[in-house]
């Protein structure tokens, strides 16, 4: 159901943005992350009772550098790949 | 509001509500709310990127092929990191492919895989962000354009700043992947978390 939800939001959104062209969007963004954000936080503080400080601190840190350093290396390679093209 | 502030109010934010959810102070229907927000977030994305008309081909060209390759290896790390560290291999995948976008990628992981995958979803992409925000300036200029790949979905926001400041034509590029891969998200991640396991 959320990818359907989430799909059609953002089609609406892209295609009423094209029409009225929303000039500052920006606020509404911003209170709507933050709510987003809190209710996260509220979720996950249920979770965090008895989990490892590995769990809670080192995990997140290793999804966050290898996926750096995986994207780094596939833009490399695209890198390489657009500036071959462009010689030619 | 610059992009250093926004991450350290976003991090105040989130460890409120932390506190809140671990004191037991929950409001109902969180499942919901998340939910509308989600949809609401994703509608307002979308109405911004609407209305934006101001991408050259060429940019627009190589921010396609970079957002795509971005997803791809984003989400072939996660996926890595979920068999290494004996985890659930697609929310894994997912969490990789957040690509830095912590506001979808943990309310998604939150209602999908529970309060843990939030959390995991959440802080991953929080710090990919904010570790790019500190490091893109000190990379090397050879690897300027690959580290566009680095900042993900931000790069259309709050790591657009540090990444224009090194050059116009990186900016453009920088906002063309970040949009791309803002609009393809919401589409791909709960595919990828819901893949049969």
């Amino acid at each position: 159901m959320l990818p359907v939800i989430l799909f059609a939001s953002l089609v609406v959104g892209y295609i009423v943005g094209g029409r009225i062209r929303p000039r500052q969007t920006g606020d509404l963004v911003v209170l709507v992350t933050y709510a987003l954000i809190l209710v996260v936080g509220i979720s996950a503080g249920g979770a965090v009772e008895g989990a490892s400080v590995g769990g809670l601190l080192l995990t997140p840190l290793l999804f966050a550098l290898t996926s750096i350093a995986f994207s780094v290396g596939g833009g490399c390679i695209v890198w390489m790949l657009l500036n071959r093209r462009c010689q030619r | 509001m610059d992009a250093a502030k926004q991450a350290v109010s976003a991090l105040a934010v989130f460890g409120v509500g932390l506190s809140m959810g671990y004191f037991g102070i929950t409001p109902p229907r969180t499942e919901q709310i998340t939910t509308v927000l989600l949809g609401v977030l994703v509608f307002l994305i979308g109405l911004e990127l609407g209305g934006r008309r101001d991408l050259g081909r060429r940019d627009l060209l190589a921010g396609v092929f970079l957002a795509i390759s971005t997803i791809a290896m984003s989400t072939i790390a996660g996926l890595l990191l979920g068999v290494v560290l004996d985890l659930d291999v697609r929310l894994s995948a997912a969490v990789g492919g957040g690509c830095g976008w912590y506001t979808l990628t943990g309310p998604m992981l939150a209602e999908i895989g529970g309060a843990y995958w939030g959390y995991l979803g959440f802080t991953s992409n929080l710090a990919r962000e904010i570790i790019v925000i500190a490091l893109y300036p000190l990379l090397p200029r050879r690897l300027e354009f690959a580290g566009i790949a680095a900042g993900g979905a931000t790069t259309m926001d709050t790591s657009l700043g540090v990444i224009a400041a090194r050059g116009r034509s990186l900016g453009v590029i920088a906002f063309a992947h970040g949009a791309i891969i803002t609009l393809l998200l919401p589409i791909i991640l709960p595919l990828i978390a819901g893949l049969p396991g």
